[in-house]
């Protein structure tokens, strides 16, 4: 009851003409920062921290908060309409956004992505004041075997992802799994596969490889077409927007994807990204018709969306409580508040009891306004669509070109790009899936870097002396497995 | 054992990947001349991932030798190493024995080539001319090389892409787009 008053105290707080204004700020900010590959929501949120030195601290929080929640969203709009992800965890939601697009029903995409990105974005929120102290506790108990199988699990998806290539979806991630050893080793900081090449010391930049291997590859493989009739990438279709009852039957897969979202954000270093593969790949197994998956399914884009913006919450809870930031953009805003003199952490819920209430209050408020603000700009994102494809397609590439420049200042970045844009429209070619490669790559050093530790403390059979890390193991040997046979059985079927 | 790990570390860097694109070429020129010659294209990439895990897996060999608490640097690369050689081999055995579809029909390579030529060209040419004079020369001959013939409206597209990365990017983000060292000899006089 207590906590409910406060809240309603700082929602009456920020009803004001200039909180209200900085939260549509933020969220304007943040869609900018998320929609522009390049510009990660970590970056954007760190490029906004100077403006705020001179704000109340309250409202410092509550401004970067808001870009914070938008730039989870914003990533979606370019992936839906040119199939280049404005952030890395919005690569799920180009699975089946773009390919609705490429159907003329952007709008729908464009709809789903939005409602969802509410829907998630409200329910990682809610689970953020009701049950931030517990879960952080229970985030904390897990150890690297823990997040070794919690890595495993989120492997397991290719099973579903290959559809009927289940031998090329397993080649292509563990393509991505090889990517990712290469650079300095994590652990013992020996150099890998980098032949002497300081460039490739870190590995490669995320970002670069993701716009060419989604968007360049994809612009190959129209160029090589040279199909031109339709002229723009939605074809003649007039765009089309989903009417509530439309919204109404995705609940389910909303829902389902938003508490995956927030219980995997929670967990540092765990992440969105990997939240947006687990719920995809769980909606693909609750759908009736997983083999369209991946040609423009809206329940495919509710379950990436609405589990991206859930982590956004979920990353907050063991920021607020323990200290500990759940994703890269929380331990930037982690920073910001300690600017200000706010110290994140246990302490934090006694002393200013008030700044936690006005957080929780601008992020629901935050959200609302994101929804109003996205349904207004979606009318305006959908023209990307219509423009002819003989356009479209240099500024994609320039785009693409721009973006990877900007992560590090680097023309390295923009010949990582060029070169995985080649490699992908050669896999696609030949019937290799993307989407396994890009699921290596994001979990090949989490898995790699938790086995080691897990081993150091514990020794080989480390991962089986848990039994956190042996139930996530059994549930992803089942994963992997039930899709498998149930593929041969249909095949003996027919 | 040592002496071969002494090798990859030096030489074999350089000898191996080249050892690999020989067996790949190799493989190109036989699938061609075959009765797989409708394979040409799934053979050799095939080929390549399984040359590409052999590589990786020799030069594993090369990693400096240190270990904690039983964990070695190549432990994990030689096992995605080696399941990409397996799988690799397991796709080609499929191709040998006919149970995959041949070769998807070329369609317009020569497009594709001509682009990513740009590509390259573009890349160069910032170090040259700079961000903002190759970025507007790439929009518009990429769109010529599309087939979109409006030059006017191409042109417009170019410079209103030279103007939206020099504000949103140049200005408003801060990031250090080249300005080559062209304009910056102009600039300087």
């Amino acid at each position: 009851m207590q906590g409910l008053i406060g809240l309603l105290k700082a929602a009456g707080s920020l009803m004001g003409l200039q909180p209200l204004l900085l939260i549509a700020a933020g969220i304007v900010v943040g869609i900018m920062a998320g929609a522009m590959p390049g510009v990660s929501p970590s970056m954007g949120v760190a490029l906004m921290v100077p403006f705020t030195y001179a704000m109340d601290p309250s409202l410092a929080l509550v401004y970067l908060a808001a870009i914070y929640l938008a730039a989870n969203y914003g990533g979606s709009i370019t992936a839906v309409t040119i199939n280049t992800p404005g952030t890395p965890s919005a690569v799920v939601t180009a699975f089946d956004g773009y390919p609705l697009a490429r159907k003329g029903r952007a709008g729908e995409a464009l709809g789903v992505s939005l409602v969802a990105s509410f829907v998630g974005g409200a329910v990682g929120i809610l689970v953020l004041m009701l049950f931030s102290g517990p879960l952080a506790k229970v985030a904390l108990k897990f150890w690297p075997a823990e997040y070794f199988s919690l890595a495993v699990l989120g492997l397991s998806t290719i099973a579903s992802m290959g559809g009927q290539n289940a031998l090329k979806s397993a080649i292509s991630a563990v393509l991505g799994l090889l990517i990712c050893t290469i650079g300095m080793d994590p652990v013992l900081g020996v150099s890998r596969f980098t032949f002497g090449n300081v460039n490739l010391f870190d590995g490669f930049e995320f970002i670069p490889m993701l716009i060419g291997l989604l968007a360049l590859s994809e612009v190959f493989v129209e160029v090589e077409k040279f199909d031109f009739a339709s002229e723009s990438v939605a074809g003649a279709e007039k765009a089309k927007w989903p009417s509530l009852g439309y919204y109404w039957k995705l609940r389910l897969s909303m829902l389902r994807a938003s508490v995956i979202g927030t219980i995997v954000g929670i967990f540092p270093g765990a992440g969105a990204t990997i939240a947006t593969f687990i719920s995809y790949d769980v909606e693909k197994r609750f759908s009736s018709t997983p083999e369209e998956f991946g040609q423009g399914m809206p329940e495919g884009v509710a379950a990436a969306e609405a589990s991206n913006s859930a982590s956004v919450g979920g990353a907050l809870v063991p920021m607020l409580t323990l200290g500990i930031p759940g994703s890269a953009t929380a331990a930037v805003l982690m920073g910001a508040l300690m600017i200000h003199n706010l110290q994140p952490g246990p302490e934090l819920f006694v002393k200013s009891p008030e700044l936690i209430y006005k957080l929780f209050a601008s992020l629901l408020i935050g959200n609302v306004i994101m929804l109003i603000l996205g349904l207004a700009g979606s009318r305006l994102w959908i023209n990307v669509t219509r423009v002819r494809k003989q356009i479209l397609f240099p500024l994609i590439f320039a785009f693409a070109m721009i973006g990877s420049y900007a992560v590090n200042s680097s023309m390295w970045d923009v010949m990582v790009c060029l070169g995985f844009g080649m490699f992908g429209w050669i896999l696609k070619r030949y019937g290799y899936p993307l989407p396994p490669l890009v699921l290596g790559t994001v979990l090949g050093e989490m898995a790699e870097v938790n086995l080691r530790r897990a081993v150091m403390m514990a020794g080989p059979t480390a991962i089986f002396q848990r039994p956190g890390s042996v139930a996530l193991l059994v549930v992803a040997a089942l994963s992997f497995a039930i899709p498998i046979i149930q593929a041969g059985k249909a095949r003996q079927r027919a | 054992m040592e002496s071969f790990s002494s090798w990859v570390a030096g030489s074999g860097q350089a000898i191996l990947p080249l050892i690999g694109a020989c067996i790949v070429l190799l493989a190109w020129v036989l699938a061609r001349r075959g009765s797989m010659r409708h394979y040409v294209g799934r053979i050799t990439l095939d080929t390549a991932l399984a040359v590409t895990g052999l590589v990786a897996y020799a030069l594993t060999y090369g990693f400096p030798s240190m270990s904690f608490a039983g964990v070695d640097a190549e432990l994990v690369p030689r096992v995605w190493a080696g399941l990409l050689v397996a799988l690799a081999i397991a796709r080609l055995v499929r191709v040998f024995r006919a149970k995959e579809s041949p070769d998807p029909s070329a369609g317009r390579l020569d497009k594709v080539l001509l682009l990513m030529a740009l590509l390259v060209l573009k890349m160069v040419g910032i170090t040259w001319a700079g961000y903002f004079i190759s970025a507007g020369l790439f929009v518009f001959m990429c769109g010529f090389l599309l087939g979109y013939r409006d030059v006017p409206k191409l042109a417009l597209v170019a410079g209103g892409w030279v103007a939206f990365s020099y504000f949103v990017f140049y200005r408003l983000l801060s990031v250090p787009l080249p300005t080559g060292q062209l304009l910056a000899a102009i600039l300087r006089r």
